[in-house]
């Protein structure tokens, strides 16, 4: 166990020593979060009454977690390039254990940078006006997204070969960010594309944290975030161990 | 051999190993093509409560952003020179600087061009279209290429001046989106806050948009089109003379 806690943080000290990582995470959100306020509050319809730094707290939130994931994917890809990660295999620890304490490690990393997020949330108006069991909710389903993200992307940084097929991943992520009730109100979108950012999984997410937070339905969106949460981490699970096994 | 001959050498060089990288190429064109269409999706209603038309307002200013997106190449591209060595190869024979330069521009311009085209096209589509005559769409494209090369140059400097791709990704993978969004690009700059008003407005990005604008109109263009052309100009000059420089040290 408490080789798990060393590995967990080398990896969140190699994040935080990582300048891809660092911005993706924390400086590309905290910079959207500024811009987004000055450029489109005003503009913004705010349906329910729900002020707009409601919104788009947990969508840059997701945002870091998946950008930052980008980032940590490639540091994965090229410890196993460079050789460290055979050097952590030839370790005498239990199988298992050196994934285990990098998923733990990135989850933290998310976790921390969701923290620091919903703090510069409450500078410009960002609140929990949902009670104590909202708030507490908010930072399980925010500890549950990070774990899933922290899986996902060490899967994804085990399996590939080429940080170019990494970087695939990038149209899609800006996809799943822009269609979604994060960035502009559900209302706005024209009714036939109002379907496809239902589907999306972070339109459950964030409904889920709007419900949390402020006002709105709870159990439908957060069963559906948990859904999502559980079978991608059991696929990217599976991902990861066979990858581990095949080296 | 004049500069401008050795220029079009360079040219040549540069055009056939961008023709060899095929999905370098379609990138550039397709990605501004899938922002406007993200950006139409987003804002058509929201704009529409503002009494704005976003199929004419958001073509010209997603060329822009598309283009600065675009940029970002010329300077990964010309750090890959410096790095590899090419750069002091180039150095150590008989030919301009400039033409090296101009080269690497020239060939970035072709790409701009497509991206362009690309995105007009997707742009008509939405309903986007140019209001004047035939002079009035050429002035368009050569001030969307104007900006960009005023873009491109500072990209190439970073590229010279660095000698490393990943810090030039990693630098300019972000100011072109923020900066975009902090211009009238989307948002009249009168919807802003007051105390970032007169910064939003006064931004070459907002001027060449604006500017834009006008030629798609096709009216009036006295009051936008010298100050976007002035600012345009003076970052190129600028861009130039420090890439041209950065490229002097390189070793």
């Amino acid at each position: 166990m408490s080789a798990v806690a060393v590995l967990a943080g080398r990896a969140l000290r190699l994040g935080a020593r990582n300048p891809g990582v660092l911005v993706q995470t924390l400086i590309f959100p905290l910079l959207l979060l500024a811009v987004f306020m000055i450029a489109f509050e005003d503009v913004m319809p705010t349906p329910g009454g729900i002020d707009y730094a409601q919104r788009l707290v947990p969508l840059l939130v997701l945002t870091g977690a998946s950008f930052g994931g980008m980032a940590l994917a490639g540091a994965v890809l090229r410890e196993r390039d460079e050789g460290v990660a055979d050097r952590l295999r030839a370790l005498p620890l239990p199988p298992g254990t050196v994934l285990a304490g990098r998923v733990v490690g990135e989850t933290l990393r998310v976790v921390l940078s969701g923290v620091v997020l919903t703090a510069a949330g409450y500078v410009v108006g960002f609140r929990f006006s949902a009670g104590i069991a909202g708030a507490l909710g908010y930072w399980l389903l925010l500890s549950l997204v990070a774990g899933t993200f922290a899986l996902l992307f060490v899967a994804v940084g085990m399996r590939v070969r080429a940080v170019e097929t990494i970087l695939l991943t990038n149209p899609l992520l800006l996809v799943l960010m822009f269609l979604s009730p994060g960035f502009v109100p559900l209302e706005a979108f024209p009714t036939w594309l109002q379907d496809v950012v239902e589907v999306n999984p972070y339109t459950s997410i964030i409904d889920a944290a709007l419900g949390l937070t402020s006002s709105g339905a709870v159990t439908g969106p957060l069963l559906r975030s948990v859904a999502w949460c559980l079978a991608a981490s059991a696929v990217a699970a599976v991902i990861a161990v066979r990858a581990e096994r095949a080296r | 051999m004049s500069t401008l001959a050795q220029a079009s050498t360079w040219w040549g060089r540069n055009v056939r190993l961008m023709l060899r990288n095929p999905a370098g190429v379609g990138g550039a064109v397709m990605t501004p093509a899938v922002f406007l269409l993200c950006f139409t999706a987003l804002f058509d209603r929201i704009l529409a409560a503002q009494g704005l038309d976003a199929g004419q307002r958001l073509p010209p200013a997603v060329l822009v952003q598309g283009l600065m997106a675009a940029g970002t190449g010329a300077g990964v591209l010309a750090a890959i020179d410096a790095r590899t060595g090419m750069v002091a190869r180039s150095r150590a024979l008989p030919v301009s600087r400039a033409s090296v330069f101009l080269g690497r521009l020239g060939a970035d311009a072709l790409r701009f061009l497509l991206t362009t085209a690309a995105l007009l096209l997707v742009g008509a589509l939405l309903g986007f279209g140019f209001h004047g005559g035939a002079l009035y769409v050429v002035a368009f494209v050569a001030l969307a290429l104007l900006s960009v090369t005023a873009y491109a140059t500072a990209c190439i400097w970073l590229g010279f001046a660095t000698r490393d791709e990943e810090i030039v990704m990693s630098i300019l993978a972000l100011p072109f989106l923020l900066l975009f969004m902090l211009s009238s690009g989307i948002v009249p700059a009168e919807r802003f806050p007051d105390w970032i008003e007169p910064l939003i407005r006064e931004s070459p990005i907002s001027r060449t948009i604006e500017a834009l604008r006008a030629l798609a109109e096709g009216g009036d263009v006295a009051a936008t089109l010298p100050v976007a052309v002035a600012w345009l100009v003076g970052l190129t000059a600028l861009g130039g003379a420090g890439a041209v420089r950065a490229y002097g040290r390189t070793s």
